[in-house]
């Protein structure tokens, strides 16, 4: 057994993950005078050197696609080094009959480096569920309690969008938004003869300067990672304003292993693996934040076992890893022959869609419970490794004839991506596998999953939404969906919109949560998680947003709560 | 190309010299001048070497250049497949990827005999017959191009990323 390497001090608050939550939690933190000591299981982060931003395919051997071409798994090699579905030494189990994926990310900043920077506010309908629709639980705090807080990260990260007063979709601090593009203006008319709302969309992408940072220069690769931190991106834009304070510790390449606890009941050290060196070591802290991705947040939990938490850490309610969901997701798209005789012109704008369509059907009787917004985007792309892969698939010929028909082609095909709400079940969830473990011996976590007709009726409606979509502007609508089948109606395999969350969920009830509205667990007082693990439900709206808001909030009380001595 | 100018300094005069009302707004031409400077003198720096294939033997790579070439041609507008490095990208991935090579190499072997069985001449065609379009007479060919299309424009694994991977997913 490696020799345990305890460090002499004590910090104020341990954070473990360095993404949204984490990020938020060490910029609340520190600034509130507290010393910080974080953990990321990854290495640091290098913008000028890790993101290929403005490279162009060609300059790189593979073009993008990676050794082999296998990096179409992680969707390209261009983009920020944020993780992907398969980590070496780090597997996870599915239990048999169960369709799940899991992207991780090993880096400091997480998964913010990357993600679509959709920052959506929950609507306050989305916090009582039960209360409206009899289904799942009810949050015990309320959009009240969180307003202040989206307005608070909202005008610290800088998100753009207009005030539009829809009911589903909640206006927030905006900067103003980009113009819509072209293909974008092709589909708002089409919402228009449908009356479906389309509206600009809310993305972390800053349109004017703001505290420093430059604003975006639209050369819509948001994906690959901003060197010029135009966009929101824990690493760049949360842990700086940590690091400011003189009083945050960013240890990397540290894999949590386990929550200690003292025999006063309080969480007191975190056992890691310094990676390179393979050796076991620890670190004291008075309060504990957790904020390692949801289901992560949920495996440390579970693994930090004890005579007085058998069951693992802060769950004598026995709910950590159930009552996990992601958002529906079916997607499929049109071709567009307005658009072939388009004259070329810039399309690039922002790393993500200028346009998007909240749900709107809330004020009537839909065939499922809860509701999706859409997300679309296509038009005059970078082409990239695979861009007309669909066009030679179908057209019969080769020459002059197929270069002919890539050049009419490209450019007029939009995608369509439906994000829908999954109602909690008792099938999906994860939990310890009896038997498999990590390159450390760390128990690793198998999956269970299982869609309910609420869901796969959802996404049969964003089909048929998508096909009237497209028809009513002229375009024809392909979608490789069949009704039956694994993914029926194309709903998509649990886990691949990555918007996993809900395993170390908050209430009202001990008995049947884990975390108080402050993130808190009920157990054990100085420990926080303040991830996405802490939701109650996942609506239509990406969470990371929310992820920070209530990391944030968690945060101040946390500040409050030492203050005053109660941790 | 001056050593002071780095990526960071370009992207701030792109970010700072453009108009901040317009939002599709043109790239300042100084700036884009600097960038493709930039690139330019990092092409510079290393020296042009000939492609040395690393998965087909010669013949092969030749055959293999030359249903690029008949695939995707060049125009009066455009260099084809040939310019813009379709064979080396090919053999490149090739050579890290069994399925590619179960499906390349094997496929170039079924297609040289096809062709040796039908039209005997036609053996090793790219080497001996630089006129492929007695070859593009065939419909044939057009069934037997399609695995070399496939490998050539990779789809991609998910479905979410083949509409949205560019810029539009999260």
């Amino acid at each position: 057994m490696a020799e345990v390497t305890r460090s002499p001090k004590v910090y104020d608050v341990c954070i473990i993950g360095s993404g949204a939550a984490g990020g938020t939690a060490a910029k609340i933190l520190t600034e509130g005078g507290l010393n910080v000591v974080m953990l990321e299981a990854g290495p640091a982060l290098n913008p000028e050197k890790d993101f290929k931003e403005h490279v162009w395919p060609y300059q790189l051997p593979h073009r993008g696609a990676g050794v082999g071409g296998k990096a179409s798994d992680n969707f390209s090699e261009f983009l920020a080094p944020n993780g992907s579905w398969e980590i070496d030494g780090e597997p996870y189990t599915v239990a048999s009959g169960s369709r799940f994926h899991w992207f991780r990310s090993r880096i400091v900043g997480g998964r913010t480096n990357h993600w679509g920077r959709i920052a959506l506010r929950f609507a306050p309908v989305d916090f009582k569920s039960r209360s409206t629709d009899g289904m799942g639980d009810d949050w015990p705090i309320t959009y009240e309690d969180v307003a202040p807080y989206y307005d608070k990260v909202e005008s610290y990260i800088g998100v753009f969008g207009t005030k539009e007063n829809v009911s589903s979709a909640p206006d927030g601090v905006f900067m103003p938004p980009p113009k819509p593009r072209c293909t974008e203006t092709i589909v708002k008319k089409a919402c228009d003869k449908l009356n479906i709302t389309c509206i600009p969309s809310r993305l972390a992408v800053i349109t004017q300067a703001h505290n420093g940072r430059p604003p975006c220069h639209y050369c819509a690769q948001c994906g690959r990672g901003c060197v010029s931190a135009s966009n929101f991106s824990s690493s760049q834009v949360m842990l700086p304003s940590a690091e400011k304070t003189g009083r945050f510790t960013l240890i990397t390449n540290a894999m949590a292993r386990e929550i200690i606890v003292g025999k006063d009941g309080k969480a007191e050290a975190v056992s890691y693996i310094d990676k390179p060196t393979r050796a076991e070591k620890q670190v004291h802290a008075k309060a504990f934040v957790v904020g390692a991705s949801a289901c992560e947040s949920a495996r440390l939990l579970l693994n930090s076992k004890s005579s007085m938490f058998p069951d693992g850490l802060a769950n004598s309610s026995g709910v950590i890893g159930r009552y996990l969901t992601d958002s529906v997701g079916s997607s499929g798209g049109g071709f567009f022959p307005q658009l072939t005789t388009m004259p070329a012109h810039n399309h690039d704008g922002v790393g993500g869609m200028h346009m998007y369509m909240p749900w709107w059907k809330f004020d009537r009787k839909n065939d499922f419970l809860r509701g999706y917004h859409i997300e679309f985007g296509g038009g005059r792309n970078m082409p990239g490794v695979g861009e007309f892969y669909e066009l030679c698939e179908q057209f019969e010929g080769y020459g002059m004839g197929l270069k002919q028909k890539c050049r009419s082609m490209y450019g007029t095909y939009i995608g369509f991506a439906g994000r829908g709400e999954m109602i909690p079940n008792e099938q999906s969830y994860c939990e310890i596998d009896p038997v498999a473990v990590d390159e450390w011996g760390i128990p690793v976590l198998r999956f269970h999953w299982q869609w309910s007709d609420n869901e796969i009726k959802m996404a049969r409606d964003m089909q048929q939404t998508f096909r009237e979509i497209v028809e009513s502007v002229g375009g024809t609508y392909y979608a490789r969906v069949v009704p039956d089948g694994p993914n029926p109606h194309g709903i998509q395999d649990g886990g691949v919109i990555i918007h996993e969350l809900g395993v170390v969920r908050m209430g009202t009830n001990p008995r049947t949560s884990a975390l108080n509205g402050f993130c808190q667990a009920h157990d054990v007082k100085n420990l926080f998680v303040t991830d996405a693990a802490s939701f109650v439900t996942n609506p239509d709206k990406n969470p990371t947003l929310t992820i920070m808001a209530l990391s944030w909030r968690a945060s101040e009380y946390l500040l409050d709560q030492a203050k005053k001595g109660s941790l | 190309m001056s050593s002071g100018i780095s990526r960071r300094n370009v992207l701030k005069s792109l970010a700072m010299g453009a108009a901040a009302t317009s939002v599709l707004r043109v790239i300042p031409a100084q700036a884009a001048e600097y960038a493709h400077h930039m690139i330019a003198a990092e092409k510079a720096a290393t020296p042009a070497k000939a492609y040395a294939p690393k998965f087909f033997a010669a013949h092969d790579y030749k055959t293999l250049q030359t249903l690029c070439q008949t695939i995707f041609p060049a125009d009066s507008d455009s260099g084809g497949a040939i310019e813009a490095g379709a064979p080396e990208f090919i053999d490149l991935l090739t050579s890290e990827n069994k399925e590619y090579q179960a499906i390349l190499g094997g496929g170039l072997m079924w297609l040289e005999n096809t062709c040796t069985d039908r039209y005997g001449l036609l053996e090793r065609s790219a080497e001996r017959n630089p006129r492929p379009d007695r070859l593009s007479q065939e419909h044939d060919f057009a069934t037997c191009s399609r695995p070399w299309r496939r490998v050539l424009l990779i789809p991609p694994e998910h479905d979410r990323g083949r509409f949205l991977h560019q810029r539009n997913w999260n």
